[in-house]
């Protein structure tokens, strides 16, 4: 079941690397007993500048990284500039497992982890025989 | 007639390797993640920013020895337990980059930061270096 996680997500990869120049921030993915773990790398990304949806079927974790807030103290100059900025999108497909009513996202020193329940396996239903 | 300079640069020292001067005391690490850093001059001094995602301040080390500075921190993501990795595009437990300064910059005064995920290093020039306005005088 996971497979069909993993493989939607590589698909969404190559299609939107190709795409754009956006920033692609760097993405974990595991699973647990109970549920679907996401830890994506968003260093200097303000809480309210995150957007994390579900929509069928789709998870789309997206949102910018504005401008670093560096003071305007007279003439500066960059003289090194490797880090990511503006927008940035990642897609994953859920699989029929997930639980999208029971999705929590958190994010902490740069780090944003989602994680989504699985549906409990159907249980074992008792039918009743009608004489 | 001052110095126009441009070797207030921090230039790399080396991409991964272990310092000579460290390697007797230090037990040699798995390789780090190299972090993306954006470096700012302006009249005061530099300002060099790391992006180190789920790194903490107690994982978080800066320090300046003869002219190199080295920024490292280990990174931690709370996990749950029984966890199977799926799919990941980070690999490894910590960052680490080392830069040398020219000697414009003053090593007693760097002051660091880190807030979400993204350390601030200050290393402002000696007095000496900083331009100063001369009053032209008149009569």
């Amino acid at each position: 079941m996971f497979e069909q996680l993993h493989q939607a997500h590589h698909r969404g990869m190559t299609a939107r690397s190709a795409m754009s120049a956006r920033w692609m921030p760097r993405v974990n993915l595991s699973e647990s007993a109970d549920a679907f773990h996401l830890h994506v790398d968003l260093p200097g990304v303000a809480e309210s500048d995150i957007d994390v949806s579900v929509e069928q079927g789709v998870l789309r974790i997206s949102g910018r990284r504005g401008a670093s807030t560096q003071e305007q103290a007279g003439a500066q100059r960059h003289l090194l500039r490797e880090s990511p900025q503006g927008e940035f999108r990642r897609d994953f497909s859920l699989p029929e497992s997930a639980d999208i009513t029971a999705v929590d996202a958190s994010l902490s020193q740069g780090v944003l982890a989602v994680r989504i329940g699985k549906r409990r396996e159907n249980e074992p239903r008792r039918v009743r025989i009608d004489h | 007639m001052s110095n126009e300079s441009t070797a207030t640069t921090p230039r790399e020292t080396r991409s991964t390797g272990v310092d000579e001067r460290t390697q007797g005391r230090r037990p040699v690490q798995a390789p780090a993640l190299f972090p993306a850093v954006d470096i700012v001059e302006n009249d005061e001094g530099i300002v060099l920013t790391a992006d180190m995602p789920g790194v903490t301040p107690q994982g978080l080390t800066v320090e300046v020895d003869h002219q190199i500075l080295t920024i490292s921190g280990s990174i931690e993501v709370d996990m749950p337990a029984g966890l199977q990795a799926v799919h990941a595009e980070l690999r490894g437990t910590r960052y680490e980059r080392r830069f040398t300064l020219s000697n414009e910059l003053d090593p007693e005064a760097v002051e660091a930061s880190l807030e979400a995920g993204v350390l601030t290093v200050r290393l402002p020039k000696k007095a000496a270096h900083k331009p100063r306005r001369i009053e032209i005088q008149t009569g």
